[in-house]
């Protein structure tokens, strides 16, 4: 077994401590593995904007370990990583995730004979961080979030535009004469994508929600309850709060909390878009869209549509006011 | 009558302050809302670090319009990109309305220019003309080119564009940034990183494609035919969702026959017409499922397949790969094996 360890906060020394480990030397910023090991390359990009990146695609010939030990010094570092393995039926099993890490923290990383790895590392900075998003109005969470030491390992798995992005940096065809370009460019993209998400996480109510699974099964019926027919007045609060067996003002609570919306206001807005697109069809008149979404007078029904639309429901079915 | 407006910018926050006063209008947010009385539309600018400057526009003005860029003792680069909507390829106005020396922003295209030399650009009446302009230095194509390479590839683009009046025609490359960057207020989180990363991209592309041309041969093409086929593509590719139109169509609208049409289609954009159709629109339909807000049947019939198994089998063919491998989800590594 292939034991690596490593505490380099600089990529170029990283890369001559890999060239020293794998005996085999680095040409252009990027070693060929030797054959016993692995299939494949380690290579070291600098960016123009100051960004150090260091790419590898290989597939392991041997066991190995991977590991970083946590140092003094404090960089973060931006890692993409993709693993496929085969089972014994010769199934193919793709894992992948993002995460941002930093250096004062273990990191480790086993990998078998015959798994195939594509990893992306971008290391960088407080201070370079602080100068990249220095006019975006979403600096300021971004630092409060990455100042959370619960959020030392902020991690999300890859998705379709995540692989699209990290795919175009293992391609074969890079023209030579502009690649820096090229490579910071997708890079950016990634990191554009990270951040935003990062940001987006920490802002957003319904995620990170302290509501444990078993109240939101219990929310979710309690939902579909309440929409399942509008042509019926609704069950009323108190009457939900029996039937999810919580307190009704924890009900009120965590509905909000969940869904955006006081309940009752929830209720009129997807009873008023059922209206709207049962006219939209053209297939009802008002007086029976009114009907089917539960208002005995049809001025009390236009009234709730102009409320909620800013348009009289004439506008739509082209009928005579 | 022809409404100039003459202008000197090394930045365009300072021309959109120009264009307001002009226009007599507010500024909000370095943009600008052109008022009814001179047209619809909008245009905004954002300056980037290292000298960048970015301005974008989606406009249609009431009469015709001639901006005078003024020559300059700084020195900088202008790339701009320029696509007009009107397809009204019959009319041949922008052939002899257009005053002399004047590059016609009726043409789709990307054109690169040097700020010591003064430069008119003619907007015609009703034309609705989506635009982006890039300002950058010199030392900007230092950080990732050599010196060898930027004076060859100048040298190389000046000279040809001098002496042959190249145009380069706008693809369905350039055409999916542009739309990224040409929205009335940008909405992604990041702005500037986001409007840097986008002009890169563009950067990237033209770069690549002229170094590319630097090595391989150019086509032979005269201007009158240049225009011609690039209203051709831009007709062919407007809209995926019905069936495009027939090489005898597009070769009644051009004037010219299909085999000249044929052969000079491929000359410019390097594949028979129908094949770059059938490019274009697996393209468009991979970004589409990318974005993931749209089942593969919706893509499908975005792109003009109402058969999903004709969609399928021609995307494999593309791409390697099926349309649902697109929208297929990893399995998460675990933390577990990433953290200690």
């Amino acid at each position: 077994m292939l034991n690596i360890e490593y505490n380099h906060t600089n990529y170029y020394d990283l890369l001559a401590y890999y060239s020293n480990k794998l005996k085999a030397p680095v040409i252009n910023n990027t070693i060929t593995i030797p054959e016993t090991i692995a299939d494949g390359y380690i290579k070291m990009i600098e960016l123009p904007n100051g960004l150090h990146c260091l790419l590898s695609d290989y597939t392991a010939k041997k066991q190995a370990i991977i590991q970083r030990k946590k140092c003094s010094e404090n960089l973060y570092v931006l890692r993409f990583d993709e693993i496929i393995t085969k089972d014994e039926k010769g199934k193919l099993h793709t894992k992948s995730a993002a995460s941002l890490t930093n250096t004062t923290y273990d990191w480790i990383f086993f990998e078998n004979e015959d798994t195939k790895v594509r990893s992306l590392s971008i290391i960088f900075s407080d201070y370079w961080l602080q100068q990249w998003l220095s006019f975006e109005q979403e600096l300021e969470v971004i630092k409060i979030c990455l100042s959370n030491p619960a959020n030392a390992y902020n991690f999300e798995p890859l998705d379709t535009e995540y692989k699209y992005l990290f795919d175009l940096l293992f391609a074969k065809n890079i023209s030579p004469k502009i690649a820096i370009l090229y490579y910071q460019n997708r890079v950016m993209l990634l990191m554009e994508r990270f951040f935003s998400r990062l940001y987006l996480r920490n802002v957003s109510t319904t995620f990170d929600s302290k509501i444990s699974s078993y109240d939101l099964e219990r929310l979710r019926e309690v939902e579909e309850l309440l929409l399942r027919d509008f042509a019926n007045p609704p069950k009323s609060i108190v009457e939900l709060s029996k039937i999810a067996a919580i307190s009704s003002s924890k009900l009120k609570h965590i509905f909000k909390e969940s869904y955006g919306l006081p309940i009752h206001q929830y209720y009129q807005k997807h009873r008023m878009n059922k209206a709207k697109a049962m006219l939209l069809s053209k297939k009802y008149t008002t007086k029976k869209v009114s009907e089917a979404v539960g208002y005995e007078d049809v001025s009390s029904f236009l009234k709730a549509f102009k409320k909620a639309f800013d348009q009289h429901p004439s506008s739509i079915t082209g009928e005579a006011v | 009558m022809i409404k100039d407006i003459p202008y000197y910018a090394s930045n365009y926050v300072e021309f959109v302050q120009l264009f307001a006063k002009i226009a007599q209008t507010n500024i909000v947010d370095n943009k600008v809302v052109i008022p009814a009385a001179m047209g619809n539309g909008y245009l905004w600018a954002c300056n980037l670090p290292n000298g960048i400057s970015l301005l974008a526009s989606n406009i249609q003005m009431n009469e015709d319009v001639l901006l005078k860029r003024e020559a300059s003792f700084h020195q900088y680069f202008i790339l701009q990109f320029n696509e007009c909507l009107n397809q009204d390829i019959q009319d041949n106005s922008f052939f002899v309305s257009k005053p002399v020396k004047a590059h016609n922003m009726q043409n789709n295209m990307v054109l690169l220019s040097g700020s010591h030399v003064s430069n008119n650009f003619f907007i015609p009446a009703a034309s609705k003309l989506k635009s982006i302009k890039i300002i950058f230095e010199k030392k900007h194509l230092s950080s990732f080119m050599s010196e060898e390479l930027i004076e060859q590839f100048l040298h190389f683009y000046f000279t040809k564009l001098i002496k042959q009046k190249t145009i380069e025609p706008l693809d369905g490359t350039y055409r999916t940034i542009m739309d990224t960057i040409i929205q009335p207020t940008i909405t992604q989180h990041l702005k500037h990183q986001f409007l840097q990363t986008r002009v890169n991209l563009l950067l990237e592309r033209f770069l690549s494609k002229n170094i590319s041309k630097l090595e391989n041969e150019e086509h032979n093409l005269d201007n009158k035919s240049l225009a011609r086929l690039i209203k051709i593509e831009a007709l062919l590719v407007e809209n995926f969702s019905t069936p495009p139109p027939t090489i005898e169509t597009l070769s009644r609208i051009a004037c010219i026959s299909t085999t000249k049409l044929k052969k000079e289609f491929k000359e410019l954009y390097h594949l028979p017409i129908y094949e770059y159709y059938q490019k274009n629109r697996l393209a468009k339909a991979k970004q589409l499922l990318l974005q993931g807000q749209y089942s593969i049947k919706e893509v499908g019939a975005k792109v003009g397949y109402s058969n999903l198994g004709h969609f399928a089998a021609g995307f494999k063919k593309e791409y390697g790969i099926l349309p649902s491998d697109v929208t297929a989800k990893d399995e998460a590594l675990p933390i577990a094996s990433i953290i200690k």
